[in-house]
């Protein structure tokens, strides 16, 4: 199979599990929801051996420009969500998360998707574990997101949700939010040690720095707050959408508003 | 006597009431509220920062904006044009390690009233407090006892200062530049579509057109037909050229120019498991249908070249390379290859490859670099990584392994 071949099949796989699974929500049919998730993991697999051949034949990390780290967003949603699906099993959550991934590798397509070669400052193994780290932050604070929002729709007055749902998707926020925040972390440190190694500085105050510390604060906020103050249930969920609006902007409101060392990334 | 006494207890009152004073301080120091409203105030700080130009980025605003001279001075004179190193952003990182501190010194105490897995999850969150104290502490070292500056050298020059923010600045050690490198690309990075290319396939009666773009690859069958080995080619964009001749020792095909004066794609043809190159001219199609690797497989192409359009950037650079030796007392007392990401340290101070000149091949600057605070920067990294993970994987995972029960939600 072709790159583009792969690219398309899992963005076809992310739509029909988006799909199958509002399906579901409707219809309350079980066979839709298993559907659901083969069709996701499905699209995780062929995004999964895309990222390898990419990798393969680029020689070197796809994580330069935003086509690829767009596809890997999408690539890092879809993982938070399946290794969370082992655990707990919340309907729309697999339909927001269905449909985010498919957003996000539509929306890469609009993209250069050429190979081409890296600047010097980015020839690093440095790039691979600070773009990676960070973005498996940013797949698990887009999880905390949908959960957030997913609490807010069961928590209104007269919804029929029932209370397991409201406590799981409760969990969901904070546990997504506590591992997010643990590679957000490792993301802005490994991007410090590299910048020290490739410029002599490990914080200049870049635009996308300083998002990520605006990022970074809110959810240290987030976790501030839920285990030393107790917050649960709406505020929570408020803080977690928050966030992942601060998440966006660092990502990609910088990329094209504010100019700086990151600006390659809007290429 | 009696005038000792009352001396004496005034004193105590007084030692009491600074004590209780001090009590009250750290009390306010250490409290949740005092922490938010700090780590509130540093990320609207932050947010400003980043949205209004800062430093240098002035200039450039007013040269587009001229009308907005007015604004800046305003900006200016509240600290909002340099908020990062604005006395008021330090009063607030001041207050911020305060507030760590506080809590530090607290959750200190804390570790030794916990048990069990709970007494994990504090030592992490405290190890995790100290490790950003540390980092604070480091820049805190970079900005008394830093320097920074950048070195301009030509081959085979010795030089021993560099240009700092105060003017020239002596090295304790001299360098020697004895060899400047500046590697590109071999093949020129193109911008979006190349041009279009026409396959032909004519037993197959098989006929596309495809958007070229550099390492492209197309897998092409007869429409409705199962693809098989023996009617499906794979197709590959390997080079692309915008002005090729062939030249040099060896007859090797380059690109004399960016300009789109012969423009030719290598192309990877593999049919029926034999695999071939051959280069396809646009404005030579019969030469690129016959020529070499053409006999091997049945295609036919046409490339339509973009031309101009197609805006070839100049050729990418690489990589760029110093060979330096550092002198001391005449002696060369270390040699090393500098390039961007491998930097050279010797004696407090470290050079980065920082930059080249295109039109003097033989020139290069060096950043140079002393940060007495970076190892505590480093450890601090490390410390937070430790904490955190057992905040959130060590602690959480002794938790539920007590219970006997998994994390469920």
């Amino acid at each position: 199979m072709t790159l583009t071949q792969l690219f398309n099949l899992a963005l076809a796989c992310y739509f029909a599990a988006l799909v199958s699974a509002v399906i579901q929500l409707f219809g309350k049919r079980r066979f839709f929801d298993v559907v659901a998730l083969v069709l996701l993991l499905g699209g995780f697999v062929a995004q999964t051996v895309y990222l390898g051949m990419r990798w393969a034949e680029a020689g070197r990390a796809p994580f330069s420009n935003m086509f690829e780290s767009l596809v890997l967003f999408a690539w890092t949603i879809a993982a938070v969500y399946l290794v969370l699906r082992i655990r707990v099993r919340v309907p729309w959550l697999g339909a927001a998360s269905a449909a985010f991934c498919a957003l996000a590798l539509a929306h890469a397509s609009s993209f250069e998707s050429a190979i081409n070669p890296l600047v010097p400052a980015l020839q690093s193994n440095w790039l691979s574990f600070h773009v990676m780290t960070c973005f498996l932050g940013y797949g698990a604070f887009a999880v905390a997101f949908l959960s957030g929002i997913g609490f807010l729709v069961a928590d209104r007055r007269g919804s029929a949700a029932a209370p397991e749902t409201r406590a799981a998707l409760e969990g969901i926020v904070s546990g997504t939010i506590s591992f997010g925040f643990l590679f957000l972390t490792l993301g802005i440190l490994t991007g410090a040690v590299w910048a020290n190694s490739a410029w002599g500085t490990y914080w200049s105050w870049d635009p996308k720095e300083t998002w990520s510390l605006v990022t970074w604060f809110i959810y240290a906020i987030f976790l501030h707050c839920r285990f030393v103050r107790g917050w649960r249930g709406q505020p929570a969920s408020w803080l977690a959408i928050l966030g992942f609006l601060s998440v966006l902007f660092t990502y990609y409101g910088v990329n094209f508003l504010l100019s700086g060392l990151h600006s390659y990334g809007s290429k | 006597m009696a005038t000792t006494t009352e001396n004496t207890s005034q004193g105590q009152g007084s030692a009491g009431g600074a004590q209780a004073g001090l009590r009250d301080l750290l009390a306010g120091l250490a409290s949740f509220r005092f922490a938010l409203t700090v780590v509130l105030l540093l990320a609207v700080a932050c947010i400003v920062g980043s949205v209004l130009p800062q430093g240098e980025q002035v200039d450039r605003y007013l040269a587009v904006n001229p009308g907005a001279q007015g604004r800046m001075q305003v900006l200016a004179v509240l600290g909002l044009t340099h908020v990062f190193s604005s006395w008021w952003f330090v009063g607030l990182l001041v207050a911020f390690a305060a507030s760590l501190l506080a809590c530090t010194a607290r959750r200190f105490g804390a570790i030794r009233r916990a048990t069990g897995p709970a007494r994990l999850r504090v030592l992490g969150s405290f190890v995790t407090h100290v490790s950003i104290l540390l980092v604070l502490l480091g820049g805190v070292m970079r900005v008394l006892w830093g320097e920074k500056g950048v070195l301009g050298i030509r081959e085979h020059q010795l030089v021993s200062q560099y240009e700092g923010p105060k003017g020239l600045r002596p090295l304790p050690f001299s360098v020697h530049l004895q060899k400047f490198e500046i590697e590109m690309h071999t093949a020129p990075v193109v911008a979006g579509t190349i041009g279009t290319l026409l396959v032909e396939w004519p037993e197959q009666a098989l006929r596309r057109e495809f958007p070229v773009a550099l390492h492209q690859t197309w897998e092409v069958a007869p429409a409705g037909e199962v693809a098989t080995t023996g009617n499906t080619c794979r197709i590959q964009v390997l080079r692309y050229l915008p002005d090729l001749v062939v030249g040099g020792a060896v007859q090797e095909a380059v690109s004399r120019s960016d300009e789109p004066n012969n423009p030719a794609l290598q192309l990877q043809v593999v049919v029926g498991g034999t695999t071939s190159t051959n280069w396809v001219f646009a404005r030579f199609p019969d030469f690129g249908a016959h020529g070499a690797g053409a006999a091997a497989h049945p295609l036919r192409f046409r490339f339509v070249s973009a031309g101009a359009s197609a805006a070839p950037r100049s050729r990418q650079i690489k990589a760029f390379t110093s060979t330096l030796q550092l002198v001391e007392g005449g002696v060369v007392v270390r040699e090393a290859v500098v390039r961007v990401n491998a930097p050279l340290s010797y004696r407090g101070y470290t050079l980065y490859q920082s930059g080249y000149n295109p039109q003097d091949p033989a020139w290069t600057s060096l950043q140079v670099v002393r940060d007495p605070g970076v190892v505590l920067v480093l450890t601090g990294f490390v410390l937070m990584l430790v904490g955190l993970t057992v905040v959130f994987c060590v602690s959480p995972g002794m938790a539920s392994r007590a219970q006997g029960t998994g994390l469920k939600t």
